[in-house]
């Protein structure tokens, strides 16, 4: 018996995205939702659902739930922010298809916007310049100047490569695995081919952490378009079929020996992924995963079980990732060369090589793909699986 | 050890929590580094706990900690977030003997000596706060 699809995606549209301004959050939200209606050949009055996931960063008021009058959107019967970090743009996927699927709408634009890039906040360290908690006592650790995002992530890098007498060029090999694809991508915001030397020279922001390790943040807006799977034929534009979704949620105990650093909750949102799709980490064709930085690639490598633990390195520096390899990942550039929308732009470059429209990028075969977001210090997972088909059997 | 001043109750600015943390910095205030417990069984809880979830429902206990800890990770930051902290620096991830993790920073003369799994023991500088020092 084949597996049916539970919601599917019909719709894609960007706001402008740029290092420069590009105006408020707000209407960036606008102008996706906008630009994604169009790309699906619809309108407003034919949206019944919308669900908005901003950055964790930004206070609630930064996208607020009054978009819904901005838009002039007067018959919700779905409507939310998602606030799960880092995994709020997948699971607005989620939410959308069990909507769809239940009948609950009929139509649901999902948006993620952020405008991280301001005059005072014109880098990725300015921008993101705020106390990560992984103690647990609240702002404990400004006392030891852990600052901003990497430090936290780079802890749990500085632990693998420890563990698994890892190279920490093999980080390197991730950022030039994305660089690679990158360069075949014209919306990509670093596509300038790199090399390893290139690479190792490059500054440290937090050590093992080089700058290259980092993603690209930048002003944007993304939105998407959902409808029931039965739907989706009546749409121009080929659609992303959604067959699985997961999630996994491990908590920090704060207890030695919880090695959340090695094993996050994206094998668990991994395992309930696969099995709602009815296939298993072999089926996967190509793999979006959430790279905030460039061990994420790494781990999620390992924690969505293609492979095995303490192999990614090698499994991505022999060049399995990159285009013409045997798992193509983050086939735009991912968030640390394309550009970083937290989550959204897996999202994206998902729907862009399902439909068969990555051009120089496509992959050759985008049967099964891994969508991963990932929140907080490695803390909230979500996963779906996508397919130009319908069915899978 | 040293005694903080009697006015510095909180290590940094305002923040928002339940009423187990102001016994954690009850003590971190007389210069004793507790880690909270079960009250039933006294088994050790993460600086993340706020009940045990064996026995819900009860305030955690807070049991002194021998002060002897092992590295478990730690990073150099080289990018600077602040007027206050001059790079190079380590923030360090260290694990209590007791088996509670916490961010702290590990005093050493030469970063390059920093490898995990070294031994730590707890110090309280002048101004109050916790660090590590290599055994």
């Amino acid at each position: 018996m084949s597996k049916q699809a539970i919601g599917s995606v019909v719709g894609l549209g960007f706001s402008e995205i740029s290092r420069g301004p590009i105006g408020s959050t707000r209407d960036a939200a606008s102008a996706a939702v906008n630009a994604a209606l169009a790309d699906a050949g619809r309108s407003l009055s034919d949206v019944d659902g919308l669900l908005l996931a901003r950055s964790p960063a930004k206070p609630s008021a930064e996208l607020p739930l009054k978009l819904q009058n901005d838009l002039g959107l007067h018959n919700l019967r779905l409507y939310a922010s998602v606030e799960a970090e880092g995994a709020s743009a997948i699971q607005m996927i989620q939410q959308a298809a069990m909507a769809l699927h239940h009948g609950m709408a009929e139509m649901v634009v999902c948006v993620f916007a952020d405008t991280p890039l301001q005059p005072a906040t014109a880098t990725g360290a300015a921008a993101y310049n705020r106390v990560m908690p992984l103690t647990g006592i609240p702002q404990w650790e400004v006392q030891y100047g852990m600052f901003g995002a990497a430090g936290p992530y780079a802890l749990a890098a500085q632990r693998y490569l420890s563990t698994y007498n890892a190279k920490p060029e093999y980080f390197g090999e991730f950022a030039i695995s994305n660089r690679t694809w990158a360069g075949l991508n014209p919306d990509a915001f670093l596509r300038k081919p790199l090399t390893i030397e290139e690479y190792t020279a490059s500054r440290f922001v937090v050590e093992p952490f080089h700058v290259l390790d980092c993603a690209y943040p930048v002003n944007g807006a993304v939105a998407i378009v959902m409808v029931a799977p039965d739907r989706a034929p009546d749409f121009a534009q080929p659609a992303a079929f959604v067959h699985g979704m997961g999630q996994g949620h491990l908590g920090q105990p704060g207890l030695r020996g919880a090695d959340r650093e090695l094993r996050t909750g994206g094998q668990l949102a991994g395992e309930g992924a696969y099995k709602m799709a009815g296939i298993t980490a072999q089926d996967v064709t190509m793999c979006q995963f959430y790279d905030a930085f460039s061990y994420l690639g790494l781990v999620s490598l390992e924690d969505y079980g293609l492979v095995g633990r303490g192999e990614a390195g090698p499994y991505i520096a022999d060049g399995n990732t990159r285009p013409g390899g045997a798992l193509p990942v983050n086939t735009g550039g991912g968030h640390l060369s394309g550009y970083y929308l937290q989550g959204v732009t897996p999202i994206a470059e998902a729907i862009i090589q399902l439909r068969g429209q990555a051009d120089a990028r496509q992959v050759p075969n985008n049967d099964i793909a891994l969508v991963t977001g990932s929140g907080g210090r490695l803390d909230y997972h979500a996963a779906v699986i996508l397919s130009p088909m319908g069915a899978l059997s | 050890m040293t005694e903080k001043s009697p006015d510095k109750t909180h290590p940094v600015g305002t923040w928002i929590d339940t009423d187990t943390v102001e016994k954690f910095h009850y003590y971190m205030d007389r210069g004793e580094l507790r880690y909270p417990c079960c009250p039933q069984t006294g088994t050790a809880l993460g600086y993340t706990a706020r009940q045990c979830p064996k026995h819900p429902g009860e305030d955690l206990d807070w049991a002194p900690a021998s002060g002897g800890a092992t590295l478990e990770s730690f990073v150099i930051y080289h990018q600077r977030y602040s007027p206050d902290f001059e790079p190079p620096y380590n923030v360090a991830m260290v694990a209590l003997d007791e088996g509670p993790l916490m961010v702290a920073t590990v005093l050493v003369d030469d970063l390059a000596k920093l490898v995990i799994g070294m031994k730590l023991i707890s110090h309280f500088e002048p101004a109050g706060r916790l660090v590590f020092v290599p055994t």
